[in-house]
């Protein structure tokens, strides 16, 4: 079905870490992924609302399902684990989609909603400080006017410090508790994600102006210093 | 008769053998008496309250009361005490709090628990360094207005 002009979408990026680390991971996060896929599918508003991309990063980045339409998304990809973990190609890579999709979208008559990019990190990125923080500068400000609203995940080795650095604002920097299993931590990534794009297409849809939503149970919120 | 005279004095060697026998053992159970000590722990944020959760395990064979326990900043458990331990048993107790106060600035909590018997076990359970962060991260004094109350967030809905 073709988008009527003036219809509503939101750009969501899952943005995850395939990192050799995450190898026990991948069958876990590939069933979830399609769990997810499944779960957006499941609510008509929520399909019209929400387009997808996958980007996936360990040495470099790789875009394995560019932003398409929940509902017109054929084939999901099956991520796989290896190599280390670097944020400059991510970062970098997630600005040009960022640039390409929005004016595509807005192209094409869309009203497009302020981009969420989930990231998924378990270690601490090994590239140079200073250019994974200034790729992460441009994404934040350089990619769509206002940035996208980065939530960002920290399972594992993740550094706190560093989850809180990549996460756009206070409230989207979250940590697995002690004591969460790896697998109940990818779960709760993917519970992220449903609960913020059904709380968005419900205030979409109402008007409400805000998007409201719980913290699945095994994240704990990171307050950011200075904003 | 000779024979008489030795039944009674291998008997009676015998009788006092025994009882030798059972009160060694009646002194060697009492004096095992219990033996507590805290096996494990659980460190986790949960919503921005710091949980504790530490097992207590008596590994002797005689009761005691465990009457009261506390960490440095954490304060008292919130689990309920007084608990009187069986031997061989475990019992779990819990500790909620905020934050640690801000001249807290080590890496180790130090967990005292009271017994019946006038004993304390202590154990200082050392952070890791995820623990740490996260106890870096909650002891900053900010908030953003826009998240509420740490297990809930609110963002505007904004289009670009």
């Amino acid at each position: 079905m073709a988008d009527s002009p003036g219809s509503a979408a939101v750009p969501v990026y899952l943005a995850v870490d395939v990192s050799a680390s995450m190898l026990p991971l991948m069958d876990l996060m590939n069933d979830l992924l399609i769990d997810a896929w499944q779960g957006i599918l499941s609510d008509p508003l929520l399909a019209d609302l929400v387009h997808l991309g996958v980007v996936s990063f360990s040495s470099a980045a790789s875009v394995d399902l560019p932003l398409t339409p929940a509902d017109r998304i054929v084939n999901l990809p099956r991520l796989v684990a290896g190599g280390a973990t670097h944020y400059t190609a991510v970062f970098q890579r997630l600005v040009a989609l960022l640039h390409q999709d929005v004016a595509a979208m807005k192209a094409d008559g869309l009203r497009v909603y302020r981009p969420a990019v989930f990231f998924l990190s378990d270690g601490r990125p090994l590239d140079d400080l200073h250019a994974w923080s200034a790729a992460l500068e441009e994404l934040k400000t350089r990619s769509v006017a206002g940035g996208p609203r980065i939530f960002s995940v920290g399972i594992g080795d993740a550094d706190p410090g560093v989850v809180q650095e990549v996460a756009s604002v206070s409230g989207a920097a979250l940590m697995v508790r002690t004591g969460a299993s790896p697998s109940e931590a990818i779960g709760d990534y993917f519970r992220l994600v449903d609960e913020y794009t059904r709380s968005l297409t419900r205030s979409v849809t109402r008007n409400d102006g805000e998007v409201v939503f719980r913290w699945p149970e095994n994240l704990v919120e990171l307050p950011i210093i200075g904003t | 008769m000779p024979s008489a005279w030795l039944t009674l004095v291998i008997s009676t060697g015998a009788a006092v053998v025994s009882l030798g026998s059972l009160v060694v053992s009646v002194l060697t159970y009492r004096a095992s008496g219990p033996r507590v000590a805290i096996s494990d722990y659980d460190i986790a944020n949960r919503g921005g309250e710091w949980w504790l959760q530490i097992r207590v395990v008596n590994s002797g064979r005689s009761e005691v009361d465990v009457e009261a326990a506390w960490t440095n900043w954490l304060g008292a458990t919130v689990s309920d005490l007084p608990h009187r331990m069986k031997g061989g048993s475990s019992k779990n107790l819990v500790f909620k709090g905020l934050l640690p106060p801000l001249q807290y600035g080590g890496n180790i909590i130090t967990v005292q628990v009271g017994l019946g018997s006038g004993r304390n076990v202590l154990k200082q359970i050392r952070l890791n360094e995820s623990q740490q962060g996260q106890l870096s991260a909650s002891r900053i004094d900010h908030h953003d207005e826009r998240s509420t109350d740490g297990r809930s967030a609110t963002f505007p809905v904004e289009e670009v």
